[in-house]
């Protein structure tokens, strides 16, 4: 087993084989990523987009990831929703994440409406360009999309766990719902074999604004934390970005929006945890054991 | 020579014994067809399933 911290998180990764040179090789991804795409590190791609006020020359990689960034917003009809760095800097989230680090006393301004289909790209110059109240965080598809990407480094048999989303090869691997009001607990477990599994919840990334709470998940629409009816989402997907991104927006649009939502899209199933603790399960799911709440 | 009285109550406490032993077999074996759809907060469904050792776990959670 190979550890190393990225992205904010640990990361694991359990393969068989030379598992030394293979969790070097997923480092190095989680590496060349972190770099390309924070928004926190001013020396980042990224950064540098979200400070151009010319058509920005675009590497492959942050080109193809705003392309299907700008896909995901078209799918959740918004709610899934990368400009909204400007929100996530209104509400405090100005920094990488730390217990207390992000307290204040009060919101900044609610900044105007943005969306990643206002940006324009030119394919064959592989150029952005970005109007300015547009912020682009990627945060939400990024690791997941590194998780992708570093799953290629595995041979038959392997997994890499990036606090929490994961990829596995070559099961079965039994996947631990953990319980959002205690995270000592495991609600449920399920069997996987080759696939994905990403999570979402306000319980971990949550700071003090006032007399209030804020978390990292925004709803676009409000530009303030999302309030769900759900305290978390797992998804399986074939692929992490999509797990992602479909569990954010689940998480966003609340149990019964969520679920009408995830019958129309490609994913193998789910497992929302309600704000009361009932535990609901949709598609199709190898579940091994549940456990009472 | 054996009369029907004498006879049947062991062909019905064969035929008993036989599908009680079917209905286990058949109750323990059956695959579950899917994951659990509404409120699955049962007491404890532990799987006593045949399955291949496990590679791992993962323990899944927002970070």
């Amino acid at each position: 087993m190979v550890t190393f911290r990225a992205m904010g998180t640990t990361v694991t990764v359990t393969a068989t084989g030379d598992e030394a040179a293979i969790g070097f090789r997923v480092g190095v991804t989680f590496s060349e990523a972190e770099q390309r795409f924070s928004r926190f590190r001013e020396d980042s791609e990224l950064s540098a987009l979200n400070r151009a006020r010319e058509p920005f020359v675009a590497s492959e990689p942050l080109f193809d990831a705003i392309v299907r960034a700008r896909g995901y917003v078209s799918m959740t009809n918004g709610v899934f929703e990368p400009a909204i760095g400007a929100a996530l800097v209104a509400l405090g989230y100005d920094r990488t994440f730390a217990p207390g680090a992000l307290d204040r006393d009060r919101p900044g301004p609610r900044p105007p409406d943005a969306s990643l289909l206002d940006v324009s790209l030119d394919p064959r110059a592989q150029t952005v360009r970005r109007p300015e109240n547009v912020q682009i965080d990627l945060g939400g598809i990024i690791k997941g999309a590194t998780l992708d990407r570093a799953a290629r480094e595995l041979p038959g048999c392997g997994a890499i766990d990036a606090g929490g989303d994961a990829v596995v090869r070559g099961g079965p691997w039994w996947i631990d719902v953990e319980d959002p009001a205690d995270a000592s607990r495991v609600l449920a477990t399920l069997a996987l074999f080759d696939g994905a599994v990403a999570t979402s919840a306000g319980n971990r990334r949550r700071w003090k604004l006032g007399a209030s709470t804020a978390h990292h998940l925004v709803d676009p629409r409000t530009k303030r934390s999302a309030t769900s009816d759900l305290a978390q989402v797992t998804v399986i997907a074939e692929r992490a970005e999509l797990a992602d991104v479909l569990a954010k927006t689940v998480y966003v649009l609340g149990e019964d929006f969520g679920r009408r939502f995830l019958e129309t899209q490609p994913h193998r199933g789910a497992v929302l945890v309600r704000q009361d603790g009932r535990l609901s399960f949709v598609g199709d799911l190898d579940v091994r054991e549940v456990r009472r709440g | 020579m054996k009369t029907n009285a004498d006879v049947r109550p062991w062909v019905v406490t064969v035929l008993a014994t036989a599908y009680l032993i079917a209905f286990w077999a058949f109750s323990e074996r059956a695959p579950s067809k899917r994951a659990p759809t509404a409120e699955a907060r049962a007491p404890v469904a532990t799987a006593a399933r045949a399955t291949p050792v496990t590679r791992g776990r993962i323990r899944t959670r927002s970070s």
